[in-house]
């Protein structure tokens, strides 16, 4: 009997190679979760039932003649999701939004196609808010997903459905895309961990696009373990997408076997992510998790990014702009439907970014968030000349009710206040679960890093995930 | 420009105009509405000098990326055209732009 809810992809590959189970039963698996829990958690969009099945047996039929398989196809047989702006050829793409209803796209984006490559088999498309516009789910134009830890509760966004999949046991990881937090909130808002990595370490070819110089593709699985053998398949070079990284770092794996027994970093917390607005039991869990990295051999303390207060004014003014260049694509002729099936989010965004772009206001608004971006990332800098790592927490409030912000666009874009900040530096953030409130809803950290040190980030992930237990805990769906 | 944080109802069709966007009179009001209030919220950046600093559009690092001027396999005709609406023959069909 395979405890898919439990099941990590480590021991999932191990329990394969021991042929303790068939691929078959592992994605069987994970599709009765979908059967039994999506009605009610709605995470998914388009389920590949058959098409899943088909490669597992498939996959079955390989194991059975090369049982060393998995040491050339690192993710062989491992049933996953992909958030709904992810191409995927032959099956609906819809970026969540109605304008691509029944969008069949006529290639892969490279993230799908080097999983593809490693073996690894797509279970389904996940819901999100659409082109990722949203931080809860609820803007999405066909469902909103719900949070497996209290249904009544958003399961965060953008990427809310594939963060409530992975939680659920609805595959065993989920790709994804942060381009100001929707990787990172959704990862914390269900207690799974969450990459959002360096701009240009993953391709973005294939994948819709929401604001090109902020957007990052990365994974969301049960473990930071997990995110590493991910990610050591997805990163890379990528001629299809010209802002893409050449790896020159690219031995993740290294971060999970560690020569050092202690990790002797420079860990600070940032002052600006602690203060007004935040909840006192988030505030209390990061400063609990400063802690366990002092007990790892840690060296804590306070530190400044002082043009915080700045960031989302500069965030979303910058990538509204790109949005509205972006999202000039859609219209009708050779793949999707009207304009006017853009939901009410997205007309806004793109409302928004025209007017920042417009003449007589380019310089006011625009041109301003740039430099102001300058700063940020200037913050950022001064701040890793003198420590390694920024620990934070991923988002001020816990998962709020359902409908609680719909009516007020403006108290939506608060809630990305400590994961908008991140972007424009392009640095990589590692989100994970770091406690509970009272009420058992999850509470998440981040652990940030400097460009293109998303092996430190690994290694630190790693020891705290050795240290604590956040992570094992998983949702009682059969009290959803 | 805007007056207690509503922008002018001429603001907004203007933008929607480049935008490409038809608006329902709803949305014209919401708009007014919520772009005023939004707007109004980015002032926060008036609190800063900036005549000094550079403006950042990327963090790549990356500058004038190419690739081989190689030709590859690309999607047939067919393909391409095979999400399209209206079709004729191996085009996409678009309405007259000019009379």
């Amino acid at each position: 009997m395979i405890d898919i809810l439990r099941l990590t992809i480590k021991e999932a590959l191990a329990g394969l190679r021991k042929q303790e189970f068939s691929a078959e039963e592992l994605t069987l698996a994970s599709l009765k979760q979908i059967e039994k829990y999506d009605k009610k958690l709605k995470a998914f969009i388009t389920v590949c039932k058959n098409e899943a099945l088909d490669k597992a047996r498939e996959a079955d039929k390989i194991i059975a003649k090369e049982r060393n398989i998995f040491d050339r196809k690192p993710l062989f047989a491992i049933p996953y999701s992909a958030k709904d702006v992810f191409c995927t050829k032959g099956v609906k793409s819809t970026g969540s939004s109605q304008i691509l209803k029944g969008f069949m796209p006529q290639y892969n984006a490279t993230v799908i196609d080097r999983l593809d490559q490693a073996g690894a088999i797509l279970i389904g498309k996940t819901n999100c808010d659409p082109f990722g516009f949203g931080s809860s789910t609820e803007n999405s134009g066909f469902q909103t997903s719900r949070n497996p830890w209290n249904s009544k509760k958003v399961p965060g966004g953008s990427s809310g459905g594939s963060a409530a999949a992975v939680a659920s046991g609805m595959g065993l990881f989920s790709i994804a895309e942060d381009t100001g937090g929707s990787i990172r909130q959704p990862a914390s808002f269900c207690s799974v961990s969450g990459l959002k990595v360096s701009y240009g370490r993953v391709s973005r070819y294939g994948v819709m696009a929401y604001a090109s110089s902020l957007d990052t593709i990365g994974p969301i699985g049960k473990s930071v373990y997990d995110l590493v053998l991910v990610l050591s398949i997805i990163a890379g070079k990528d001629e299809m997408d010209a802002s893409s990284l050449q790896e020159i770092d690219n031995k993740y794996k290294e971060a999970l076997s560690p020569k050092r027994a202690d990790f002797k970093k420079k860990v600070g917390i940032p002052k600006e992510y602690l203060g007004e607005g935040i909840d006192p039991q988030i505030k209390q869990a990061v400063l609990q998790a400063g802690k366990v990295f002092e007990k790892m051999g840690c060296r804590l303390s306070m530190v400044s990014l002082p043009n915080t207060k700045y960031a989302i004014a500069a965030y979303y003014l910058i990538a509204m702009s790109e949005v509205s260049a972006n999202l000039a694509r859609y219209d009708g002729i050779r793949f999707g439907r009207g304009r006017e099936y853009f939901e009410p989010e997205v007309k806004r965004r793109i409302m928004l970014g025209t007017y920042a772009l417009s003449s007589g206001y380019f310089d006011e608004y625009y041109k301003k968030a740039l430099k102001v971006r300058t700063l940020l990332k200037k913050d950022f800098d001064n701040v890793f000349s003198r420590v390694d790592l920024l620990i934070a927490p991923v988002s001020p409030t816990l998962p709020f009710d359902i409908g609680e912000k719909t009516n007020d666009p403006l108290a939506m874009w608060l809630a990305d206040a400590y994961t908008v900040t991140i972007n424009p530096a392009g640095v990589p953030s590692l989100a994970l679960p770091c406690g509970f409130s009272k009420d058992n809803l999850p509470l998440g950290m981040q652990i940030i890093g400097q460009q293109k040190s998303e092996k430190l980030l690994f290694e630190a992930g790693t020891k705290f995930q050795t240290e604590t237990n956040w992570h094992t805990k998983h949702p009682d769906l059969e009290n959803l | 420009m805007k007056k207690n944080n509503i922008l002018p109802r001429e603001e907004v069709l203007h933008i929607a105009k480049l935008a490409c966007l038809d608006l329902s009179e709803k949305e014209v009001k919401d708009f007014q509405l919520q772009l005023g209030e939004i707007l109004a919220f980015m002032d926060v950046l008036k609190e800063l000098k900036l005549n000094d600093v550079k403006a950042t559009s990327q963090v790549s690092g990356l500058e004038y990326i190419t690739r081989a001027d190689k030709i590859k396999n690309s999607l047939s005709a067919d393909e391409a055209k095979s999400q399209a609406k209206k079709t004729y023959k191996s085009f996409f069909q678009v309405r007259a732009v000019l009379e």
